[in-house]
């Protein structure tokens, strides 16, 4: 079976759920009142301070989980390796007294081979493909927020083609992530080798066999990534670009700084117009997700008699807007390239309040979206 | 060309710029690289660091770069480039005379090593897509070459091919439709969400395009195209090493009647590479390695500075000539008494070298009467005191004799010179970065990085041309001095977040620098001009990459990571096989660009031995100076 392509105008998530804060409480309260509610969580193993917050709130507002799979993969080479390391072992230890030994597995996805080569999407995606692991449980939950770019974008893709073939009678499907900018900041990426498609969103685009029509890019945009947006320009060559800033923001001034930020690269390397600067919600995906697919939509018919436009997107902010890129990516197979950093670093050390943050629930699939 | 406020932060290689701004920005120069003879019969290897200009040179025998330039041939600015490129017969008298098509090696043929199959079926696979493509690809720049659209009219295209008693015609459409499955199908399955792979399908087990493209000929609505086809495959390294062997293999053959064209990332750290068969060089291929290779008579900076000029010209505030943006001696800029301060400084340093030994006398008279500049005098005196500091520390003997001016004049070489000056400037505050050459050899054979520099130093130029009311305007060796150090330390700041590995990369590198900064600075100047790299053995080169693939340990895994990205990316330039006291050494020098950081020099040459362990050491605790008797060069009040 393959994917196509939504192409009709409408979008998928057109009516969408989103639980924040005390609405992700109020949300799993009235889940767990609910008989028989079976619960798989997909996490990461990670070494990021608010990986058990999701299943820790979970938990307390009454869902037990019926079978926990943690995703371990490498946090790089760095000084800091070592404390990542055992951040990550307590991150699982805490998961594991809250779910229990016997309901708790990790499973180790290497993000490279020993040549360099990205391999952890693919082994992601192959792991996760089959319906039948999941048709036991009423609700999979996929929380990213200890796992890295690379794995979850084909995970939550690979989830998708499942529940949205009409073969597979699946429950509810959500991606879950504990959002606080201030540590997000604090974790710094190494630099990466080169970009690349992430598995699952080439889009088509590395087909010689396709017209040679111009390629629209819409990075969404985030603090420090100068050196990754370089270098996805050289790979993807886009012929214009439409960054998205987040607007509404926490930081009302966050996309003054942003644009101060990237001033050379945006107007005088990019030759970005000051009109092709787009806005969406810094804390709804589904506003990202929308602005994407109209303006895929949009290129597409302007450029239709001559030849037609090729919509690339990427992600350089936050995971929780990430999502709203990932989500338009798969609904109107948009290519989404990717540098896959080599590891961390912590410029400065993680602390107890870094373990905050705020709880989002983005429902996908299941009785939200039932007709 | 459209005029913009900094040309310099537009990369016409990569991005989608124009076709004719391509050629307005692009360097002639850069021509120089290609072999003049054999560019058409046998694989001819580009292997450069990345941003060197591979890409850029490549994309100009691509179709509509080539049509535009024949269409604009009469032109003033592309006169020249028309000639050269007549002259490598990649232009004829009746238009473009190859048909290039240009191969990203980038998009996903890596991954087919990935796909749950059996090697040999993998490397079929690989052939295959490869093969698909580049049949896409000549449909493609056929098409473009006359103007046509694809893939709508790949129905006008035709394959006659000559070699047998009866041509054979093959139509576009029925290539187009089975290379258009090939490449669908292999690459749906390798960007497949849907796990395991169901794709039924055996592969190729050759690039037949390539035999066939050489024996036939090409034509369009039925009139022949009397082009030479060139397959340009780019970015090499990106394939997978199995693959990489493969493909060289089919390209070596001889038997082969059409341009082939490999670039590469130079890799002197891959354990493959290490570990392959033995090259033959020169046999079955030509191999164009280094920028700083260049054929006599032509320069990297005469290439940079030719892109410079193009560039300034186009910018909204229009510079002719870029060089004049900078001046090239140090001027009103620095304070005249200083300079002079300089000059007694060191003339009090000459004499407390020699003190009160005899045998300098004549020397130390000899500046006092030479009637120089307070700079030069400052200059001539701090070379003075490191030839008395080196004799000093040399000296055995007790006779305390007068030397010769004959022995100055012999010892006075233009390294010591060099050092001097780069004294000098530390002492007293003197800018040392500064000018032309400068500026080019900042670049450390790069192009990218060359744009880097001169953009900054553009973007100071326009804001200091908007802001000034004088009718000179350029920018002052104290303003290009203190920019390019503050570029190289950006440089080096952003190493962590740049670079695979980062973090170890500017561990090692700041270690590097530290080191060659002491070396420097030693009184006696015993590297002059100044140390800027390190060397390690060839054998340690070796056991390091042995112990890389056998993963030994951790810190053998980071130490080669870090050493093979820093090497990649051209922020550490490797020369391999250096012989120095009987033995062969990997060198390994600082990219130019962040000797400023360390106030190191900018010339090639000295270098410091070190064992691998040093260099472990350093990743775990930095590098940490010996305690030496002579202090170090420092700045004086």
């Amino acid at each position: 079976m393959t994917r196509q392509s939504r192409d009709n105008g409408s979008l998928r998530w057109e009516s969408y759920f989103l639980a924040r804060g005390d609405g992700f409480q109020a949300l799993w309260r009235e889940l767990a009142r609910s008989e028989g509610r079976r619960v798989l969580l997909i996490g990461g193993a990670g070494f990021d301070p608010r990986a058990s917050n999701a299943a820790s709130s979970i938990i307390e507002c009454g869902v037990p989980f019926g079978e926990c799979i943690l995703i371990s993969s490498d946090a790089g080479s760095g000084a800091a390796s070592g404390s990542f390391e055992e951040a990550a072992n307590e991150n699982v230890e805490r998961l594991r007294s809250l779910v229990g030994t016997d309901s708790l597995s990790v499973t180790r996805i290497e993000l490279r081979t020993p040549e360099g080569r990205s391999i952890g999407g693919r082994r992601i995606a192959e792991s996760f493909s089959d319906a039948k692991r999941f048709m036991p449980f009423t609700d999979v939950v996929v929380d990213i927020t200890a796992l890295p770019r690379g794995l979850y974008f084909p995970l939550i893709g690979t989830l998708l083609t499942l529940w949205l073939s009409p073969e597979n009678a699946l429950g509810n499907l959500h991606v879950v992530v504990c959002e606080n900018p201030g540590v997000d900041k604090k974790i710094v990426d190494e630099g990466g080798d080169k970009a690349e498609w992430l598995h699952g969103f080439a889009g088509g685009l590395s087909n010689v066999s396709s017209p040679d029509v111009p390629r629209i890019w819409a990075p969404v945009l985030g603090e420090g990534q100068r050196s990754k947006l370089t270098k996805i320009t050289d790979f993807v060559k886009p012929k214009e670009i439409c960054p998205i800033l987040p607007f509404p923001a926490q930081n009302p001034r966050r996309c003054d700084d942003l644009v101060g930020e990237y001033r050379e690269l945006l107007f005088e390397s990019w030759e970005v117009e000051p009109r092709d600067i787009l806005f969406a919600a810094e804390s709804n995906p589904f506003d990202v997700y929308r602005r994407l697919c109209h303006l895929d939509q949009r290129y597409r018919s302007a450029l239709r008699r001559l030849g037609g436009a090729k919509t690339v997107v990427s992600a350089h902010s936050s995971k929780l807007l990430s999502l709203g890129v990932l989500l338009a990516a798969f609904e109107r197979r948009l290519g989404v390239p990717h540098v896959q950093p080599t590891g961390y670093m912590l410029p400065d050390s993680l602390g107890d309040d870094d373990r905050n943050g705020e709880l989002f629930d983005v429902w996908l699939a299941g009785e939200p979206y039932a007709d | 060309m459209r005029s913009t406020r900094n040309p310099f932060r537009l990369r016409a290689s990569e991005q989608a710029t124009s076709d004719e701004d391509f050629l307005a920005l692009f360097g002639h120069r850069a021509l120089d690289l290609l072999p003049t003879s054999e560019l058409w019969d046998r694989l001819v290897i580009l292997a450069y660091a990345p941003g060197a200009g591979k890409t850029t040179l490549l994309r100009l025998f691509t179709p509509s770069v080539l049509r535009i330039l024949w269409d604009s041939r009469g032109s003033r600015e592309n006169r020249e480039l028309v000639q050269r490129l007549e002259g490598l017969s990649a232009i004829g008298s009746h238009g473009p005379a190859v048909l290039g098509m240009l191969v990203d090696c980038r998009e996903q043929y890596a991954s087919i090593e990935d796909m749950a199959l059996e090697p040999a079926t993998r490397l079929r696979w690989f052939l295959a897509l490869l093969d698909a493509r580049v049949t896409l690809l000549f449909l493609r720049s056929a098409l473009t070459l006359v103007g046509g659209r694809y893939p709508d009219e790949v129905g006008r295209v035709s394959l006659t091919l000559t070699d047998g008693s009866v041509p054979r015609v093959l139509a576009g459409q029925d290539l187009y439709r089975e290379a258009s499955e090939t490449e669908g199908q292999i690459s749906e399955s390798l960007d497949s969400l849907h796990g395991a792979n169901s794709l039924n399908f055996d592969g190729r087990r050759n690039l037949g395009t390539l035999r066939t493209l050489g024996r036939t000929d090409v034509a369009v609505d039925g009139r022949s195209l009397g082009v030479r086809p060139l397959v340009m495959f780019d970015d090499v390294q990106a394939l997978e090493v199995v693959q990489r062997d493969l493909l060289r293999r089919e390209l070596e053959r001889r038997d082969l009647a059409i341009g082939r064209w490999l670039s590469e990332r130079s890799q002197v750290l891959s354990p493959a590479e290490l570990l392959g068969e033995a090259r033959t060089s020169g046999r079955d291929y030509i191999l164009s390695r280094r920028i700083d290779e260049w054929p006599r008579g032509t320069s990297f900076e005469k290439l940079v500075l030719d892109i410079a000029d193009r560039r300034s010209r186009s910018a909204e505030v229009r510079v002719p000539e870029f060089s004049t943006v900078l001046a090239e001696r140090i001027g009103d800029d620095v304070d005249s008494a200083r300079l002079r301060e300089a000059a007694a400084s060191s003339r009090r340093l000459a004499y407390d070298e020699a003190g009160s030994r005899e045998r300098y006398r004549t020397w130390l008279e000899s500046v006092e009467t030479d009637g120089l500049t307070a700079l030069d005098e400052a200059i001539r005196w701090r070379t003075l005191a490191i030839l008395i500091r080196r004799d000093v520390e040399r000296q055995q003997l007790p006779l305390d004799l007068p030397l010769e001016l004959s022995e100055l004049d012999r010892r006075d070489e233009s390294d010591v010179r060099a050092a001097a000056e780069l004294f000098a400037s530390r002492e007293y505050q003197l800018p040392y970065y500064f000018g032309a050459h400068s500026l080019a050899s900042l670049a450390s054979y790069n192009v990218e990085q060359f744009l880097e520099f001169a953009g900054d130093l553009f973007e100071r130029f326009v804001t200091s041309a908007t802001l000034s009311m004088r009718k000179k305007r350029f920018l002052t060796a104290v303003q290009q001095d203190a920019l390019f150090r503050e570029i190289s330390k950006r440089r080096l700041a952003n190493l962590p977040t740049d670079l695979p590995h980062g973090s170890n990369v500017h561990r090692l590198v700041q270690a590097i620098g530290q080191l060659c900064e002491a070396e420097t600075y030693r009184p006696r100047a015993p590297y002059a001009p100044g140390a800027t790299g390190i060397a390690i053995s060839m054998q340690d080169r070796d056991r390091l990459c042995e112990d890389f693939l056998a993963r030994k340990d951790s810190l053998n895994v980071n130490l080669y990571n870090a050493l093979a990205s820093a090497v990649a990316h051209n922020v550490l330039d490797a020369r391999p096989n250096v012989r120095v006291k009987g033995r062969e050494w990997l060198v390994l020098y600082l990219n130019r660009g962040l000797c400023p950081a360390y106030g190191l020099p900018l010339q090639y040459g000295g270098f410091r031995e070190r064992p691998l362990s040093d260099l472990k050491q350093w990743l775990i605790s930095g590098f940490v100076p010996p305690s030496r008797s002579s202090a170090s060069v420092r700045r004086r009040r």
